[in-house]
């Protein structure tokens, strides 16, 4: 953890600022009701013992209360029940002939399963990304220990990178003066370095120029600063020049 | 296996209807999702409006939610999206405000209660000096705990923009730190 890293959990926990008391309550109570109406929509009981205060209670979603107050139904409901158990018979064995091409089968698997995956995406457009879209491009969202990455230094390098990047004219994190003061938004230090002819095109180690730097942080100045100095190298954050 | 009380099992046991699961889900990121809406938004009554509307929305959600990925990933997801959706809707009506805050302890002692609110105060104000991109991408580090790529998925950025964000950013909040020290 850096030092920038500490001192801001020690200020943030200094920080008295919270949340209002309502907001919470509200949340809490939210969630508690929305419990008790799923519990309740997924298993809803059926009391018709006569109860004391007059008719029998029901506990449950509206439609479920309803068919169960409904006794009507039942006679269809076994009719219907016997003309699927008779269909069930005389069809089943059409469709219980082994296949003799197995490769078939694999498409139907597939698809689904993507049925599958459409059925859990939430609907809501605001809704969150579900894991299961943004799995394939970052490893780290599909809740498995993400790979170190290929660009780490060995552990024994981190000295004798350090001291290369000094000798080179780079600081400790193998930044460029032209860099840093892009970093930090100094747009008078940018044009006193770019006078005194530093290299608008030097890539820090990363092989990030300090204009990809100035336009990804939106400094607009310093990228205008950067173009007259000549610096390149900022094509993939801007958009492709319209052709005559 | 997923750990008894890790996030993701404390949100499964709330979709099944454990609503003491969810209390301590609440419990454990309430401040983090706070700190990162009050920070963005820069208004209390606007970072307690999307709180309310961040945690319904996990309530909501949470029959469909999936532990393949982590719990934080997708709840700072539905805090990015509604904190965005919060500051294009300002920005059609009037420009952000940037708003003083009280943040004494008021247990404190006086002299303490002034150190408190300097230091917590010159925090907040670092922070507020970023720009969005830089100071949201920064928040979902430090109180999402959440890595470059996740955090460039969240965003819809590449993995560089990211980086050279946080990088930014840090570079900056070191400068203006010490400039309020």
């Amino acid at each position: 953890m850096s030092d920038l890293d500490e001192d801001y959990r020690r200020l943030s926990d200094l920080d008295a600022s919270r949340p209002s008391e309502s907001v919470r309550r509200a949340v809490l109570d939210h969630a508690r009701h929305m419990a008790e109406l799923r519990t309740t929509q997924e298993h809803p009981t059926f009391d018709e013992r006569p109860t004391a205060q007059g008719p029998p209670t029901y506990i449950g979603s509206r439609r479920t209360v309803a068919l169960a107050k409904n006794t009507r139904w039942r006679p269809a409901a076994f009719g219907m029940l016997a003309a699927a158990a008779l269909a069930g018979i005389l069809v089943a064995p059409r469709f219980l002939v082994p296949s003799s091409t197995p490769a078939r089968v694999a498409p139907a698997a597939s698809t689904s399963a993507a049925v599958k995956d459409q059925a859990v995406a939430p609907t809501e457009a605001l809704a969150p990304r579900p894991p299961s879209v943004a799995a394939p491009e970052t490893g780290a969202l599909t809740g498995r220990a993400a790979a170190p990455r290929a660009e780490a230094p060995a552990p024994a390098a981190p000295q004798a990178l350090a001291k290369s990047r000094l000798a080179a004219g780079l600081d400790a994190d193998g930044h460029t003066p032209l860099m840093l003061a892009v970093l930090s938004g100094n747009a008078p230090q940018v044009d006193a370095l770019l006078a005194r002819g530093a290299d608008p095109n030097t890539v820090d180690a990363d092989g990030t120029t300090p204009l990809q730097a100035a336009v990804s942080n939106s400094q607009s100045a310093i990228a205008a600063a950067l173009r007259r100095a000549g610096a390149r190298g900022a094509r993939s954050t801007e958009p492709a020049p319209i052709p005559n | 296996m997923i750990a008894d009380e890790s996030d993701e099992a404390l949100m499964v046991s709330y979709a099944r209807g454990d609503t003491s699961a969810f209390e301590r889900l609440y419990n454990r990121h309430e401040m983090r999702v706070w700190r990162y809406l009050e920070r963005n938004v820069r208004n209390r009554a606007t970072a307690d409006e999307l709180m309310q509307e961040v945690w319904f929305a996990v309530v909501r959600d949470a029959p469909r939610y999936e532990p393949t990925a982590r719990f934080t990933t997708w709840l700072f997801t539905i805090a990015h999206n509604r904190m965005i959706d919060c500051i294009r809707a300002q920005r059609e009506h009037t420009s952000l405000e940037v708003l003083g805050y009280e943040v004494a302890d008021p247990q404190a002692s006086p002299v303490s209660a002034a150190i408190t609110r300097d230091q917590a105060t010159a925090l907040n104000r670092a922070v507020g000096q970023l720009g969005l991109e830089q100071r949201e991408a920064f928040l979902l580090q430090m109180e999402g705990e959440l890595g470059v790529e996740e955090i460039a998925a969240i965003t819809g950025t590449s993995f560089e923009t990211t980086k050279s964000r946080l990088r930014y950013a840090r570079t900056r909040l070191r400068e203006l730190l010490q400039e309020y020290a």
